[in-house]
């Protein structure tokens, strides 16, 4: 394996990479400091501008939707949103998806093949359906948007990581750590895991977009993120209804989406050719 | 006192769907403390299977049979508690392949702390320390600054030492190591077999030399086993069988050896055909297609192990020692 050195030397080189990691971080920035520096609240009505168009000249700098709410702050707190649904869904994947996996892949045989049957039939289940079951279930809200995506999207990751435990498991440096007495939980956590990262982290990375464009999608049905609180996927679809007599209040959102999403995509590609790893 | 090592009518078999393949057949052996042995054959021969699967490291469609006890206790089919304990701290092996038996994310202190904190006890200081010294003693050069190293970042014969010193850093009783100097330039080979001696001297350690190069093996085992196509086909002390071999098998590897006294010009002594597929059903004596002294027997009935004063020899018609 190469040193992450040089991975960091091919990462660097990469403009586009470079470019996208950046703006992926100054949307970061903007959308955590953003809301605190405006004078407008998110969930404010301002009667005075109702639906006004953006300007420099007042307060609302990206305008206002039809209630009045200030777009910039409301588009960046609904920015957070769907960064937070990207990430604890990305992590419930990696935390639940590495140890599935590992102990899959590491145990082999009829272990394995039964751990594997079971992720056949769950990843079986149509996903829509399921975040319906489960949000008529348990009601809805942010935090069971986490588990219902969380739920699903480990299933790729647990494949990958038994893929590559697979390939792992046959390297003698396995068989010597074995051969010195190691018990089998030590190696999957300090031999196993440790090697495999490469491509689970460039998978994460490029599953971060796809759960945000899903966390959208589900809000602009309705399904995802409840009024008071907004993410992109909601905001988008309230702007869809006033699109001909409003544009911004689609636009504001949505290009912020569109930028984040081919932001996260193309810094993703990047991770994966510099960590050089085949496929993801 | 039971021996460190002692192996009876131990048998490997590969199962893969319908079909098995013999790997090791019907092997028996005996090291006692402090004695060195060496096991000697060609590639494919079963001599690292033999080890993998006596101490639990075969792959899972490896059948086990037969006997392994390390001081009387049992190995085979034993609980996987035991095998831990007994591994790395009682048995240590050296792989071959110095190349990818480290594991490339962890730096060589790491894994070498590893061993000692794997079998509970001492704390990181003592344990950074041991792991010091030891790298000092099989020779490697600057071993403070290797410690914070990488695997890729250290040559070939510098990985090989390091692999000896993880065997040994956990006090073993018995080292088996397979190919350990193969690696190696000749005169780091001489001292790794040096030191590998005198470590047998200061703690009676029990060796198991694997090797296919008669040469190395010469100057340091106390006992020659030769194996051929998953038997042991000959044994004897090294200086009887390197002098008289009785095995036409063994003759033939020891015509092999590249001597110091032939002519520069002589043709160099090759033993014609292969060896026998692991797969093959062999009824007579697996060396027979090969064998200048075959006759119609050598190819209908196997030739039993039998011992003797001088050893033991599987073959209808020995050479007079």
């Amino acid at each position: 394996m190469e040193s992450y050195s040089a991975a960091w030397r091919r990462f660097r080189e990469n403009r586009a990479a470079v470019l996208a990691c950046l703006i992926v971080a100054a949307v970061v920035l903007l959308a955590l400091v953003g809301p605190l520096v405006n004078p407008n609240h998110g969930d404010a009505l301002d009667w005075q501008a109702v639906a006004v168009a953006p300007t420099r000249l007042h307060a609302h700098w990206f305008g206002t939707d039809r209630l009045g709410r200030d777009l910039f702050v409301r588009t960046l707190e609904g920015t957070q949103v769907s960064l937070l649904v990207g990430l604890i869904a990305t992590l419930m994947s990696l935390v639940f998806g590495i140890s599935y996996g590992a102990v899959a892949g590491f145990a082999g045989g009829r272990t394995d093949n039964v751990m594997m049957r079971i992720i056949e039939i769950v990843s079986g289940l149509p996903l829509v359906f399921f975040v319906i079951v489960v949000g008529v279930l348990f009601g809805r809200g942010p935090v069971l948007l986490f588990v219902s995506i969380g739920a699903v999207s480990w299933l790729t990751t647990a494949r990958i990581v038994r893929g590559q435990t697979l390939s792992i498991v046959r390297q003698p440096y396995i068989e010597a750590a074995i051969a010195a007495g190691a018990p089998p939980s030590r190696i999957i956590y300090r031999h196993v895991i440790p090697n495999l990262l490469g491509p689970v982290v460039v998978y994460a990375t490029l599953s971060i977009p796809q759960i945000m464009l899903f966390e959208s999608f589900l809000s602009f049905l309705g399904l995802g993120i409840q009024e008071p609180n907004a993410s992109l996927g909601t905001l988008v679809s309230q702007g869809v209804g006033d699109m001909e007599a409003a544009s911004w209040i689609l636009l504001v959102p949505g290009s912020l989406l569109a930028l984040l999403l081919v932001a996260l995509n193309i810094f993703g590609d990047g991770l994966r050719d510099a960590l050089d790893v085949k496929e993801a | 006192m039971h021996p460190a090592l002692r192996i009876d009518n131990f048998s490997v078999r590969f199962e893969r769907g319908d079909s098995s393949t013999m790997a090791v057949r019907e092997v028996s052996l005996q090291v006692e403390a402090g004695e060195c042995v060496a096991l000697v054959g060609e590639s494919g021969s079963g001599k690292t299977q033999l080890f993998m699967a006596a101490f639990g490291l075969a792959s899972s469609q490896a059948r086990v049979e037969g006997s392994v006890r390390y001081f009387g206790e049992e190995l085979l089919h034993a609980p996987q508690a035991v095998l831990n304990r007994v591994r790395g701290a009682g048995i240590a092996m050296v792989f071959q392949d110095p190349m990818n038996a480290l594991t490339p994310h962890l730096s060589i202190g790491a894994q070498l702390i590893e061993v000692l904190a794997v079998h509970g006890g001492a704390p990181r200081e003592a344990a950074r320390s041991a792991a010091l010294a030891m790298l000092e003693r099989v020779g490697v050069d600057e071993p403070a600054r290797r410690m914070r190293q990488y695997p890729h970042e250290l040559s070939g014969g510098q990985r090989q030492r390091v692999l000896i010193a993880m065997g040994l850093l956990g006090a073993p009783k018995l080292l088996v190591a397979d190919e350990p100097t193969t690696a190696l330039d000749v005169h780091v080979q001489a001292q790794v077999l040096e030191l590998l001696q005198r470590l047998r001297q200061e703690t009676k350690l029990a060796l198991i030399f694997i090797s296919h190069d008669l040469a190395v093996v010469a100057g340091v085992a106390d006992r020659i086993m030769v194996m051929y196509a998953g038997r042991i086909v000959e044994s004897a002390a090294s200086g009887a069988l390197l002098r008289s071999p009785r095995h036409p098998y063994s003759a033939a590897l020891i015509r092999c050896m590249p001597s110091m006294r032939s002519p520069v010009a002589a043709r160099m002594a090759t033993l014609p055909g292969y060896p026998p597929r692991a797969g093959d059903l062999i009824a007579g004596c697996a060396f027979a297609p090969r064998c200048p002294k075959a006759q119609a027997r050598c190819v209908s009935e196997r030739p039993p192990l039998i011992a003797d004063a001088r050893g033991s020899i599987a073959c209808h018609f020995p050479e007079a020692p």
